[in-house]
């Protein structure tokens, strides 16, 4: 505990001394006002100005949004990881007390803390959809895995800093997941399964039409297909690791 | 020659790199959600889309480029070469220009079909492109890392993509003409809007004033933060 505390302490250090680093924690909260606020405005100016009834579309947005915050912090991390294995500064953190693995979970828990966190927010204080808490309880866990998932797909493939950045462009393909919900037909979109933020979308809008018990298998399927990737993806960053 | 053969190198390493084989993957992506829209949207989607992501690709990517190679110490070697600061420049930025022009006249063939005004809209994607890529040099070399890099671009890109919410119909105002994107959105939309004379020259006009402006400021960047700071070991 002590040793995590001390990678906390220089991260910390890092954000005071950095204000880079604190503002780039401000992403999901801007991302959370802009649901908040501008969208509910944006949907009233389409009413008056274009009679166009956007709020029909709130469902549909949301499952979209959802998968932007873990996908953000998912992929900050990554390229914080990048950044410090493209400057070799994961070997110093291997011969600490902290040890590889202390510095791959704790790389990993914080974006799947901070997703937990935001999406709560989010979900609850969003003010697009009513949600119940129930509903929020099953769609916490596998959202937030979203995130670290991402990280590890970013370290797990790239070698470096550059491939880094085009595999996160391909990786922010997964926002697609939700469009393909609506142009698939049920046994059909099934195959678009293999993504795991299908699972994310899937149960948030099986979750807001048929209730929270309706939605429950998609949620555990989804924690199941997220598991299974990120233990694969954790596999094979450890072997091009040593 | 010397700057042909650094282009080509530079396309060697973007390709793999993985560049792309991504941007393989964001047209197939891009023209499947376009054509899925009806017309109207779609011209109104195109433009945005077209702007937002092909034509500024250059000004993602070379953030990475730079932060790579600075980190690598490679510039202490390659400036001791005849090799110019200003050939890098130009090396790196119409390289990537060359795959924003490809992605986008593809996403652009196969959402819209071939317009007569095809040459006006590369042509706008190539000054754009070019103008985002100069400035995202000039940034870069001022970055440590990745996410400072991606933050301190959200506070430069803010005003020169400000005129995007003139195309969804939001809001505008006359001194967005003063902005690049204005012009670049203007050549871009123009197989739907066509130009006159006049509008034409305008938003030639100005980007490549833009052009010449991002040129001298990232040439001057490059030289107070890469140049200078040869082999006194860490910049800070």
């Amino acid at each position: 505990m002590n040793r995590v505390l001390h990678l906390i302490r220089g991260d910390w250090r890092q954000i005071t001394r950095d204000p880079m680093l604190m503002l780039t924690l401000l992403a999901p909260v801007i991302l959370f006002f802009f649901v908040r606020f501008v969208t509910p405005y944006a949907a009233e100016l389409a009413r008056v100005h274009l009679q166009l009834d956007l709020t029909v579309y709130y469902d549909s947005f949301l499952s979209f949004m959802i998968l932007l915050i873990p996908l953000m912090l998912g992929m900050m991390s990554g390229f914080v990881m990048l950044d410090e294995r493209d400057e070799n500064v994961i070997s110093y953190y291997a011969v600490t007390p902290l040890t590889k693995q202390g510095y791959f979970l704790y790389r990993l828990a914080v974006p799947l803390l901070m997703s937990i966190l935001f999406t709560f927010f989010l979900l609850a204080y969003g003010g697009l959809a009513p949600i119940h808490i129930t509903q929020i309880a099953i769609l916490l866990p596998v959202t937030a895995l979203e995130a670290p998932l991402l990280t590890l797909f970013l370290v797990g493939f790239a070698a470096n800093k550059v491939e880094g950045l085009a595999l996160s462009k391909a990786a922010g393909l997964i926002v697609f997941a939700p469009v393909l919900i609506y142009f698939l037909p049920m046994p059909w979109q099934l195959f678009v399964g293999i993504l795991p933020s299908y699972w994310v979308s899937k149960t948030l809008l099986v979750g807001l039409e048929q209730g929270a018990s309706a939605s429950f298998i998609y949620a555990f399927i989804g924690l199941l297909v997220h598991l299974l990737v990120i233990r694969d993806l954790l596999r094979r960053f450890i072997a091009k690791l040593d | 020659m010397r700057l042909r053969s650094a282009m080509m190198y530079d396309m060697k390493l973007q390709i793999r790199h993985g560049f792309y084989y991504a941007y393989v993957l964001i047209a197939a992506a891009y023209i499947v959600l376009l054509r899925s829209l009806p017309l109207d949207i779609r011209e109104t989607v195109g433009t945005v889309i077209t702007f937002s992501d092909p034509s500024v690709l250059g000004f993602f990517f070379i953030g990475g480029l730079v932060l790579l190679e600075k980190g690598q110490n490679i510039y202490d070697n390659l400036f001791v070469t005849p090799y110019k600061p200003e050939e890098y420049i130009i090396s790196k930025t119409l390289s990537l220009t060359l795959l924003s022009v490809v992605t986008s006249c593809i996403i652009h063939l196969s959402a819209f079909g071939l317009h007569p005004n095809l040459f006006l809209f590369l042509l706008g994607v190539t000054m754009t492109s070019i103008f985002f890529t100069l400035l995202g040099l000039g940034l870069a070399v001022r970055c440590q890392t990745l996410n400072g890099f991606f933050l301190m671009s959200t506070v430069y890109t803010f005003v020169f993509v400000l005129p995007l919410v003139d195309v969804i119909g939001v809001w505008t105002t006359p001194l967005f003409y003063f902005i690049p994107a204005k012009a670049s959105l203007m050549m871009i939309q123009s197989p739907f809007n066509p130009l006159g004379t006049g509008q034409m020259i305008y938003a030639i006009g100005t980007l490549t004033a833009w052009i010449g402006i991002a040129w001298m400021w990232t040439r001057f960047s490059f030289r107070k933060f890469i140049t200078l700071q040869m082999g006194g070991g860490d910049p800070q």
